[in-house]
């Protein structure tokens, strides 16, 4: 708990609060300490003033000095004496004298006498007539000592007073702020696997916590496709282990139940060996599917041509398409181009995309091979003069067991993995593959790799 | 005859191997467990070893240490339900000197099983006879009695491979693998369209084809 945002917000807003508190405290009370001396100061001017301005002065300085000491005692509660040009005293109030205060310095200072009276000291020259006076004033400062210590007071109960305040304050602000986190994080809780179609509110999608919710529930989007394939999937793959399954179990349960004859009993246990073989390839296909997605590479990655690759490619599959008469052709590049893969995996790149050309051309027809270099990335095509794919199975085509003509695919051996094991051949690669077709024309299979050093 | 241990847990699949290698002329005797496998395996009897690698009480690779601990060089053939190229790596620097991952066709079990049985004595033979067919590998020339059969270089492949395993199954995927060096072809009809130019070439008109097609299995080549 004291590890929580909503805490250490309070904490560092209570330590910041009290910083600027006692400093502001500390501050007034310091400029008020000053505007009190500076007022003992205006009081000391206007006795120096009033002790200048007296005409009588010059004439009858002594019995002058000693009504104006009278004087400021009585009415301003100022301490005075004058003194003469030699330094002796015309006339200096027993509290003055008594203390053996002298007016040789001019200037204004703070002063504690005995009894422990604070006091501000200031002494001056006044002109009278055609001799230099010095008059030494000491001004009271209780009051402003009493009010001082007032402020002090004053401040001493009310900086903490505020300051529990802001705390209290900032606690609610922290614990307003963050309440709409701690309700992101209860909703998110509750999104579990089986829940995924929920979504978390977003109050205001501009705002922090809005953007936030925004994009844990694009996170949220992510998973259900995620599992929605995930389940698709293992739902697809046990139904292609099954159908094996099934044929095996049949044969063999027919076989038992009759009595066949040693011909037939080899015809049964050949089908056997058939769907066997089915399902070991079915078995090692997923497997380095499983692997591509882990992002596992088994082999290292070497230099190749992919033009290089094609050609032999083409060359070995030739008799392929001779035996079905398609014209399989193979455009040379020039210079080949170069990428960096695991040999293996994009022939079977190569070798499954010239396979399913030529398995969907009808005879007469032909299939290009081809590949070019361009913008740093090398492409390898594939185009042939098909049957071609109707647009409603395009966008799946690459997705795992998806089959256009299911019954016919199966017959033919096929697993329905083809399009996404070269898929996630090129993506493992770094490269992408798309599918272009039109039904009755034909369908150009591409593959863009990033190129690397030429082979 | 060559005698052959098998090491493997799994009852149904060790029964098979052991008819199966017996069918074939081996003398097999066969270990249920890893302790057994390896107390078989050490007085030296054994001409091979066939090896499953997930076993009871010691796993294969303990039983291959045993083995080599002991002094024994027999060639062990290590049988995986495992298939990462890491796994094959561990397996081989036990000291296995094959490694054949299930569900195998048991027509490449025999394959591997005689090349390990004629390891350390090279093969010299220069010329194959095999179907009424005589291939001089020197000379890369297949002669039918007098007359010589003009072969492409992947079809005398195929048939050199299918010639050192004659009278044999081999199946598409080890033709795949051996013959045009990549197992991606296996799953296409290359393999079958390439038996067919060849048995074109090699088989006399109006024949039985010398290549014959064994269904659920692969090819052999008549002795």
């Amino acid at each position: 708990m004291t590890r929580s945002i909503r805490w250490r917000l309070t904490v560092w807003n209570a330590v910041g609060v009290a910083v600027v508190l006692v400093g502001f405290a500390a501050l007034v009370y310091w400029l008020a300490g000053r505007a009190f001396r500076q007022h003992a100061d205006r009081t000391a001017d206007t006795g120096f003033r009033l002790v200048e301005t007296d005409p009588r002065v010059a004439t009858k300085p002594v019995e002058r000095a000693k009504y104006w000491v009278r004087e400021f005692d009585e009415h301003m509660g100022v301490r005075a004496a004058v003194y003469g040009p030699d330094g002796a005293a015309l006339a200096a109030h027993p509290g003055v004298t008594g203390r053996g205060l002298n007016a040789e310095v001019v200037g204004r200072r703070s002063e504690t006498d005995p009894e422990g009276q604070r006091w501000r000291l200031a002494v001056e020259s006044v002109r009278a007539g055609d001799q230099e006076l010095r008059v030494l004033l000491m001004v009271p400062l209780r009051d402003q000592d009493a009010d001082l210590a007032a402020l002090g007071r004053a401040m001493l109960i009310a900086v903490p007073i505020g300051l529990v305040a802001t705390a209290g304050l900032a606690y609610l602000l922290a614990r307003g702020a963050v309440a709409p986190v701690e309700q992101l994080r209860k909703t998110t809780e509750r999104i579990t696997a089986d829940r995924l179609h929920e979504r978390l509110p977003v109050r205001n999608p501009d705002d922090e916590l809005g953007q936030l919710a925004g994009t844990v529930n694009t996170m949220i989007g992510r998973l259900e496709r995620s599992f929605a394939e995930i389940k698709r999937f293992t739902a697809d793959a046990s139904h292609e282990l099954r159908t094996p399954l099934t044929a095996i179990r049949t044969v063999a349960e027919v076989a038992l139940a009759g009595t066949p004859t040693a011909d037939e009993l080899r015809d049964i246990i050949e089908s056997v060996l058939e769907e066997c073989g089915r399902m070991a390839r079915l078995t090692e296909q997923l497997l380095a599917l499983a692997r591509d997605d882990a992002g596992v590479v088994p082999r290292p990655l070497e230099r190749l041509s992919v033009a290089a690759l094609a050609r032999e490619v083409v060359d070995t599959m030739r008799p392929l398409a001779d035996a079905k008469g398609v014209t399989i052709t193979f455009a040379e590049p020039a210079p080949p181009a170069g990428v960096r893969g695991d040999p293996i995996r994009l022939r079977q790149v190569v070798v499954n995309l010239i396979d399913n050309a030529i398995k969907y051309t009808p005879p007469g027809g032909s299939v290009r091979v081809g590949t070019a270099e361009a913008d740093g990335t090398v492409r390898l095509t594939v185009v042939d003069t098909g049957e071609g794919i109707a647009a409603e199975h395009l966008p799946r085509v690459f997705d795992r067991f998806y089959r256009v003509d299911k019954a016919r695919s199966r017959e033919q051996g096929g697993t329905g993995l083809g399009l996404s094991i070269v898929q996630s051949i090129a993506t493992a690669h770094g490269g992408t593959v798309s599918l272009t077709s039109t039904v009755g024309v034909g369908t150009e299979a591409a593959v863009s790799l990033p190129a690397g050093p030429p082979a | 005859m060559p005698r052959v241990l098998i090491v493997e847990d799994e009852r149904k699949v060790r029964r098979g191997l052991e008819e199966g290698l017996a069918g074939v002329g081996y003398e097999v005797e066969a270990a249920a467990t890893g302790p057994d496998g390896a107390q078989l395996g050490r007085d030296g009897r054994f001409d091979a070893v066939v090896l499953d690698w997930m076993l009871p009480g010691m796993d294969g690779l303990e039983v291959l240490r045993a083995l080599r601990a002991a002094g024994q060089s027999v060639p062990v053939l290590i049988l995986t339900a495992r298939d990462a190229v890491e796994d094959r790596v561990l397996g081989l620097d036990a000291g296995a000197d094959d490694y054949l991952v299930k569900p195998f066709a048991f027509a490449e079990l025999l394959a591997r099983l005689r090349v390990l049985l004629r390891r350390g004595q090279p093969d010299r033979e220069t010329v194959l006879r095999a179907a009424g067919l005589e291939i001089d590998l020197l000379r890369r020339r297949v002669t039918r009695g007098d007359a010589e059969i003009a072969l492409a270089h992947k079809e005398f492949a195929l048939l050199e491979y299918l010639a050192r395993h004659k009278g044999q199954a081999v199946t598409r995927e080890m033709l795949g693998r051996d013959v045009w060096a990549d197992p991606s072809y296996a799953l296409t009809n290359v393999v079958e369209v390439y038996v067919n130019l060849l048995r074109k070439k090699i088989d006399a008109p109006g024949e039985r084809s010398r290549i014959t097609t064994v269904r659920g299995v692969g090819y052999r080549l008549e002795e």
